[in-house]
């Protein structure tokens, strides 16, 4: 803290902008509450008693995408639902972000080969943050996935310019 | 009542409509010509006795061999011995599986059309449950439901082309999401 | 000055909370009534049926989990026994005892989604948790016997993918002595709830006619009265040598075709489930449970229908084989798919509120309606 220190009453914190919006926004993620398939499924599962999601404050699942800045994108995404994930997408509020859950939100999973109607990965048409592994990913995963997430804020740069 | 009884049934009021019973000793299914398919339906669902009040299934289906390039699907045929249960020319077919409640027993019969105008009356008026099933299989194989209420793909998006259950489906290149463009075959 | 009222056209879905996936609705309503709703389907249609076409029988398995995610087991069964039917081939009892246990397992997990989901869709938020919690138990057995907890692909043509695990017949029925006295106070939370009385009596109404035209099966089908189940009555595996009763709408149930008799046989039928698990369980004969067929298995040219009991309903499997190692097709006459064709029909002039409550009440899982 260095000349900061011992000048101010005791219980004030000294931080830097950056740092403490980052700090909010990775504290408070709000998901969209939006299942597409069996991964939605496992998603529920960790919102629900036992892998409980609160924990890392990411569990407030909201119905609209103006109110979260979250999308969980659970599960296969077919050529019909694509046009709606994207407009989607669009409707959230910058800051925003995206995770891509499970092998079919990847990269088509097991519908690469022949499967004529399924967007092989969600990142062809909006960009992803964080792509989970696994078909469907335990809670454990994604959990670990909101908590890359919640690094890969802590390091974006709001005020100060990247030098 | 036995399957077979019920197709001699058919075969007494309909006569040469029903061209042939498939499989009798496994589970038979009667081939009736696909103009009376309506007709022959509502006498299996109006017949006292037989009173087929439950629509179990309505399955498309393509009786054209899949791609060549199968070994293992050529040989089978040959090892396998038996006659291809459909014609040599392939065609598109309908597949109905019937339930009754009342005399619990269940019957099935198809109908093949021909794959270039595929045309089979409809059964929505007697089944309901049917109407779902047919739009499927409008959508999947092309079938035309004559006398459908609604008949729309169900499955697909409305700008789809094609139908993709028909074994010389070729699929799209590339599909427009919006003011996007993306490819539906593999690969980067 | 009179009032003037005009229709509204409103889209429900395809993300909605209540909508349970990807379904889409396009209801017409006045004020508060709901004139027409429409459903939209398709929207997770993942080409199952052309998939089926290019791959072999024992490849397909995996992907029929995938159908109705929330009942995996029952539909490897309904797969496993539609291919033993087209080759003609029967499993040891071992294995169908096995069979039997995990598929009446899965039937109570998908029941308590159904109750979970269902409650949230009536406001209600800690039955959804209550279940969870249970639900996780069932999925640890799960985790344990096939290594996944939601997509198993557990059974095999002519057997299963593995044996039990030693010690877990006694997890298993300590989790059903527990589970019991938690379904027990569930009863006096939900089932016996007034506020979900008032919201679900009378409302969506099926009779036994409708039922039977539309084609319903399952819970929808023996709510509206009709006694009738394919475990039962069209017996498959060793479920002819079990004791059980099927729970049937009407006098006894005290509701019949509404939303509430949906709900009640459902959780009837929970009970049923863990008397079968119960006696499965009891002198599990010794045996080998691995498939006794060949991996790459070939079917005689022919054709079959065959359905089976899910929690949702009876999905059938209609498999044409030519002869080699692939089907040349494979048509799922998914439960869901035809229940929810009458939610047309019986969604005319009600609230808004209950279009919902009947939505709910239908349980469906757009992954098998949609393919």
């Amino acid at each position: 803290m260095g000349i900061l220190e011992e000048r101010f009453d005791p219980n004030i914190v000294t931080t830097t902008v950056d740092a403490f919006l980052d700090w909010a926004r990775k504290s408070s993620l709000w998901p969209m509450g939006f299942g597409l398939a069996c991964c939605a499924i496992e998603m529920m599962a960790t919102s629900m008693s036992r892998y409980d999601l609160d924990r890392f404050g990411a569990s407030v699942f909201r119905s609209s995408p103006r109110q979260s800045d979250l999308l969980i994108v659970s599960g296969t995404v077919t050529l019909k639902m694509a046009s709606r994930v994207k407009r989607l997408y669009d409707q959230m509020a910058e800051p925003r972000y995206v995770i891509s859950m499970g092998s079919c939100a990847n990269t088509g999973g097991p519908y690469w080969e022949h499967g004529y109607h399924v967007l092989k990965g969600v990142d062809r048409i909006i960009p992803v943050d964080v792509y989970i592994a696994g078909c469907p990913p335990r809670p454990e995963a994604l959990i670990d996935g909101v908590l890359q997430l919640q690094k890969k804020i802590a390091q974006q740069r709001v005020v100060r310019k990247a030098v | 009542m036995d399957a077979l009884a019920i197709a001699t049934m058919v075969k007494g009021v309909f006569g040469g409509a029903l061209l042939a019973v498939d499989q009798p000793d496994v589970e038979p299914v009667a081939v009736i010509e696909p103009e009376k398919v309506a007709e022959v339906a509502r006498f299996l669902r109006e017949t006292p006795g037989l009173a087929f009040d439950y629509l179990m299934c309505l399955s498309g289906f393509d009786t054209m061999p899949a791609e060549e390039d199968h070994p293992a699907r050529s040989t089978a045929a040959e090892d396998a011995g038996a006659p291809v249960a459909d014609s040599t020319e392939p065609t598109l077919g309908v597949a109905y599986h019937l339930f009754s409640y009342s005399q619990r027993h269940r019957f099935a019969f198809k109908a093949h059309t021909p794959r270039n105008n595929p045309h089979i009356p409809s059964v929505t008026q007697i089944w309901p449950a049917a109407d779902w099933h047919e739009r499927e299989a409008f959508d999947l194989f092309g079938i035309i439901f004559d006398g459908h209420p609604d008949l729309r793909r169900i499955l697909l998006p409305e700008d789809w082309v094609g139908h993709p259950l028909r074994k010389d489906y070729a699929a799209q290149e590339s599909y427009r999401i919006g003011d996007a463009c993306v490819q539906i075959a593999r690969g980067w | 000055m009179p009032f003037k009222t005009e229709e509204m056209l409103l889209n429900v879905g395809p993300q909605h909370p209540s909508t349970h996936g990807v379904l889409h609705l396009e209801v017409t309503t006045d004020g508060e009534l709901v004139t027409n709703a429409e459903p939209t389907i398709g929207y997770l249609h993942r080409c199952f049926e052309k998939y089926a076409e290019t791959l072999t029988y024992q490849q397909i398995i995996p992907y029929t989990d995938r159908l109705d995610y929330l009942s995996s087991m029952n539909n490897n069964f309904g797969f496993v026994v539609a291919v033993e039917k087209l080759m003609g081939i029967s499993v040891c009892e071992r294995a169908e005892r096995i069979r039997v246990i995990m598929a009446e397992l899965n039937r109570i997990a998908s029941h308590l989604m159904f109750i979970g989901s269902f409650s949230n869709d009536l406001g209600a938020m800690t039955p959804f948790l209550w279940c969870f919690r249970d639900r996780e138990e069932i999925l640890k057995i799960f985790e344990e016997v096939s290594g996944a907890r939601l997509l198993y692909n557990y059974y095999r043509i002519g057997g299963l993918a593995a044996d039990l695990t030693p010690g877990i017949e006694d997890r298993i029925h300590s989790f059903l002595n527990q589970f019991e006295a938690h379904m027990l106070e569930l009863d006096d939370l939900f089932t016996r709830n007034a506020i979900v009385i008032a919201r679900l009596k009378g409302v969506g109404m099926i009779p036994r006619e409708t039922a039977i035209a539309y084609g319903l099966s399952g819970p929808m089908l023996r709510a509206s009265g009709v006694d009738w189940d394919c475990r039962r009555d069209e017996p498959y595996s060793i479920y002819p040598s079990l004791r059980f009763e099927v729970p049937v709408g009407g006098e006894k149930l005290g509701a019949l075709g509404d939303c509430y008799a949906r709900y009640l046989v459902r959780r009837a039928e929970i009970d049923q489930s863990v008397s079968l698990v119960r006696q499965c369980l009891t002198d599990i004969p010794p045996g080998d449970v691995k498939e006794q067929v060949k991996r790459n298995v070939r079917p005689p040219v022919g054709e079959v229908y065959v359905r089976t009991e899910n929690p949702r309903g009876e999905i059938g499997f209609y498999l044409r084989s030519d002869g080699s190692t692939k089907p040349s097709r494979v048509k799922v006459r998914a439960p869901s798919f035809c229940n929810m064709s009458v939610f047309n029909r019986i969604s005319k002039d009600i609230l808004v509120a209950d279009m919902i409550a009947i939505l709910g009440s239908v349980d469906i899982v757009l992954g098998e309606i949609d393919r």
